[in-house]
């Protein structure tokens, strides 16, 4: 499902003229850590992380929740926290993304999390967790409501992409 | 010859004993089918000594994702180190009720609570917390502030968590909140107003 949603994302991002780099296309599992390595040697305008679950309503997402401590090194940036200079960034893209997904009447969330690999990434960084609007989860497996919400984050990243820079 | 009422009486209580054979028989089926309840191993602890005290225990709730104040009457011992202990033990008796707001799984227990100064306190999970934790970004993200928040709020002085496993280091809870880090108790106390009711 996850896989469904990265895809449909892709293609509405491809749409907008914004190519993407997709880490994770089958059920193989990448680990967290090499997803930051592929981000961060990529210099991705920005990393978009999905997630799908049956719990609560609408989407959720999320900024990274940094951990305590380890400031950067002179030149080396902590691993842990590589993810602060860029924070701000990833905070008013994550607020420009539920702005659209309000306007589609899609209930949606604005939380920090602990989830890795977003404190890793040197670049902006979002997570997307999508939940159905009500009860039946079986909306998930919908090709509507999945590109309902996808093109909401693409027009939003789109909107955006002056901000971000980078090479998306 | 046997007499008409003796007769019927023999039949009667033959009839009761096949019948009550054929109970016997169904409860000991039945019996036999219902899985025999894992044996609690768990060491019993000495009870707890101290007066009662009211704390504020925050407490998740799947229904609306939000993480709430709840005032609780506790025994609290005098150490730091218990008081934390006792405070999440209140906390997972609340998951691991019946009517639980955020369910755990059964056999999830906090093994212990330690306060480093400067600042640092860890929580020792077991392993069945953690295994058999639900999966998802939300539900383990309520998890983790619960149980920082709970502790943070009622001990002076924490400026981190760290949160581990049987006594060991673990990448996430169940697949998606970050376990590998110490937490920045303040990074937590702006999550947890984040995810109060609206």
């Amino acid at each position: 499902m996850t896989v469904a949603i990265a895809r449909s994302l892709r293609k509405q991002l491809e749409s907008r003229g914004i190519s993407t780099l997709v880490l994770r296309d089958s059920d193989a599992n990448l680990p967290v850590d090499q997803r930051a390595v592929f981000a961060n040697a990529d210099h991705a305008a920005i990393y978009i992380a999905v997630h799908a679950s049956s719990a609560g309503h609408g989407v959720r997402v999320y900024t990274a929740l940094l951990p305590y401590g380890e400031d950067d090194h002179g030149p080396f940036r902590s691993w842990t926290t590589a993810q602060r200079s860029a924070l701000p960034l990833s905070q008013s893209t994550a607020a420009a993304v539920s702005g659209e997904l309000q306007k589609r009447q899609v209930p949606v969330r604005t939380l920090t999390a602990p989830l890795r690999p977003l404190n890793n990434v040197i670049g902006p960084a979002i997570a997307i967790e999508v939940a159905p609007q009500a009860a039946d989860v079986a909306q998930l497996m919908a090709p509507d409501y999945q590109e309902l919400v996808t093109s909401a984050i693409a027009t939003a990243i789109a909107a955006n992409r002056d901000q971000l820079g980078g090479a998306p | 010859m046997i007499p008409r009422h003796l007769a019927i009486a023999m039949v009667v209580l033959v009839a009761a004993a096949l019948g009550l054979s054929v109970y016997a028989w169904h409860m000991r089926r039945s019996v036999v089918t219902v899985p025999a309840a894992a044996v609690d191993t768990r060491p019993l602890g000495p009870p707890v000594t101290g007066p009662v005290e009211r704390v504020v225990l925050f407490v998740a709730h799947d229904e609306d994702g939000t993480l709430r104040p709840e005032a609780a009457q506790v025994p609290m011992p005098s150490g730091r180190q218990q008081r934390a202990e006792e405070l999440l033990q209140a906390l997972l008796s609340i998951y691991l009720d019946k009517s639980s707001p955020h369910v755990l799984a059964p056999g999830a227990e906090v093994r212990s609570v330690f306060l480093v100064d400067p600042g640092a306190a860890v929580i020792d999970l077991n392993s069945a917390f953690a295994d058999k934790h639900r999966s998802g970004a939300l539900v383990e993200e309520l998890t983790v502030a619960s149980l920082i928040h709970t502790v943070s709020a009622n001990t002076q002085g924490l400026l981190k968590v760290k949160i581990l496993v049987d006594g060991k280091e673990r990448d996430t809870l169940a697949g998606h909140a970050d376990l590998s880090s110490y937490y920045d108790v303040a990074a937590v106390n702006q999550l947890a107003s984040e995810l109060q009711p609206q």
